[in-house]
């Protein structure tokens, strides 16, 4: 054989040994706040298994007592609230690793934000403060990810505790559990006007969710641990009442995925889900209903392929995975779960 | 930044080996026949595929380097090798220095050997968050492994033992070794010089202080 040829052979093998290094499992990333630390744990998440691999340099400083987080729809950023703080903090996301790195200076917000709302294209941001009754809109610079406030914080009703954008970002709905009430408010391209003065929906409100399809408002009431149906007029946003059913004890979480509504009860420490009607919207609650959680339900998350549900437990300082059965919507607790040491506070998801 | 350093003890037993390593070098007397050389010397390019998956990446990472191992025959059976090695990707950077005892068989010209190393494995992720401009983990690497050095025309002799083909073996080794695969290829061949090539695999595992 001449040298040539041998010189061929070797990089012959050597391409035969890279390849057997080629492919990939498909993962996505979890980000974590955790309030106590001042930090984001971070986890690569496989999408077959939920299997949780801490991802190197985790867990990444933020602000002070960082609680709601959102990850930009492009993948490259990630927004926290920061409630001690009155701020929000951007974090660009590596695209190999997943890791976190801020880019300063942080926005400022009104007193103690506590949720985080972005509509589907990410190009605003809304932040809702508590204690300084405000929402707070941005504006994100989609090559940096930076935000720019669009104009000054709109006032709400006395200490708001959640709030859900519509998928379209037409409207906003917020809720104020000391009045029982939800408010609603029209959006311009992030740009907030109240529309109505406060609807009466509970004793305690404690949870709102949109469905995708914008038909309907889910609103939990932790008070008498129910939770309420509302159909959304898609073009004003009113909201008319049309049936209420039980959950579990102290309901603090809903989601919405596909044809099904998960409500997690921090009372009874368990899941309750119901199939939806699409035309009329009744709530059924499916067989075997309510579902193991793996700790008091504080968050709900889903993830990106609709094969798991993620929920965090601040007693548990946890975040659990659940299976989900697409036809029946029974959940099943895997063996899967991220743990944080102390209790965690919001998360996202990347694709 | 600050880089996490690994701990003082570790870093002086690994001193401390490769200055016994040197120690009996120089003190040793080459009493056998001269049937096999003193110092032998390889290296040349090595290819590491890394287990980043384990580590928060999406996929394993395939490195570059290069590696550079010499024993010291002190029979001509038994050596002691020191070995080295550096890999390099777009966001990490791997360091090797390992040495152990060395067994070889000779027959007419050609060679089969096997090693047992151990050492430190320097691992740098080139990540920047606000506390660190790197993420460094410093271990201990234990490796084994062996090679077939062809007496005649290497062209005969480009499988390995069985007569699998070279990057078969290696992935055998990976199987067993949970971390790595390497192959190398050498641009300095041992002595004698007539052998112009040579295949290399070993698994290695690295495991954090």
């Amino acid at each position: 054989m001449t040298r040539s040829n041998r010189f061929s052979l070797v990089l012959t093998v050597l391409g035969l040994a890279l390849c057997l290094g080629c492919g990939s499992s498909a993962t996505h990333i979890a980000y974590i706040t955790v309030p106590s630390l001042n930090s984001i744990a971070a986890f690569r998440v496989s999408d077959s298994s939920a299997h949780f691999t801490s991802i190197v340099g985790s867990p990444f400083l933020a602000g002070t007592s960082p609680s709601a987080i959102m990850a930009h729809p492009s993948g490259k950023f990630a927004y926290v609230a920061d409630q001690t703080s009155n701020d929000i903090a951007l974090f660009k996301i590596d695209s190999t690793v997943g890791s976190l790195q801020e880019v300063l200076p942080r926005t400022p917000t009104g007193l103690t934000p506590v949720a985080l709302s972005m509509d589907s294209g990410g190009t605003f941001l809304l932040a809702l403060n508590q204690v300084g009754n405000t929402i707070s809109a941005y504006s994100i610079d989609a090559g940096t990810g930076a935000l720019k406030p669009l104009g000054v914080p709109v006032a709400t009703f006395a200490s708001p505790t959640a709030f859900s954008l519509t998928p379209s970002a037409k409207f906003l709905y917020v809720l104020n559990p000391n009045l029982g009430s939800v408010t609603i408010y029209t959006v311009a391209s992030g740009v907030l006007t109240q529309a109505s003065a406060p609807i009466t929906v509970g004793s305690v409100p404690s949870a709102i969710t949109v469905d995708p399809s914008e038909k309907f408002v889910y609103i939990a009431d932790a008070g008498a641990s129910t939770v309420s149906v509302f159909s959304l007029n898609s073009s004003t946003g009113a909201l008319t009442f049309l049936n209420t059913i039980a959950t579990g004890t102290q309901p603090f979480s809903l989601l919405v995925s596909g044809m099904f509504l998960y409500v997690g009860n921090t009372g009874s420490t368990n899941i309750s889900v119901f199939s939806v009607d699409s035309t009329t919207g009744v709530l059924t609650q499916t067989t075997n209903s309510p579902f193991s959680s793996g700790g008091a339900p504080s968050f709900l998350v889903l993830d990106p392929k609709g094969k798991f549900l993620y929920v965090g437990s601040q007693s548990g300082k946890t975040v659990s995975a659940l299976t989900i059965d697409s036809s029946t919507g029974a959940l099943t607790l895997t063996a899967q779960s991220a743990t944080t040491n102390f209790a965690p506070g919001g998360m996202a998801l990347t694709k | 930044m600050a880089i996490e350093r690994a701990s003082i003890h570790f870093k002086k037993i690994a001193v401390s080996a490769f200055f016994l390593f040197f120690m009996i070098v120089a003190m040793a007397s080459f009493s056998a026949a001269q049937i096999a050389p003193r110092w032998e010397a390889f290296g040349g390019y090595s290819y590491r595929l890394f287990d980043a998956p384990t580590i928060g990446f999406a996929n394993r990472a395939n490195l570059n380097g290069w590696n550079a191992e010499g024993a010291f025959n002190i029979t001509t059976e038994w050596s002691i090798a020191a070995d080295v090695s550096g890999h390099y990707g777009s966001q990490l950077t791997l360091y090797n220095f390992m040495i152990g005892p060395q067994y070889s068989w000779r027959k007419d010209k050609s060679k089969f050997f096997g090693h047992v190393l151990f050492g430190k494995a320097q691992n740098t992720v080139n990540i920047t968050t606000a506390t660190r401009g790197g993420v460094e983990s410093v271990g201990r690497s234990v490796a084994a492994g062996g090679r077939v050095r062809p007496g005649l025309d290497p062209a005969i002799h480009l499988a390995n033992p069985s007569g699998l083909p070279q990057h078969t073996h290696v992935r055998e080794l990976a199987k067993r070794y949970t971390r790595f695969d390497r192959v190398g290829v050498p641009l300095q061949t041992h002595r004698p010089p007539s052998e112009a090539l040579t295949y290399r695999g070993h698994g290695v595992l690295h495991q954090n202080l």
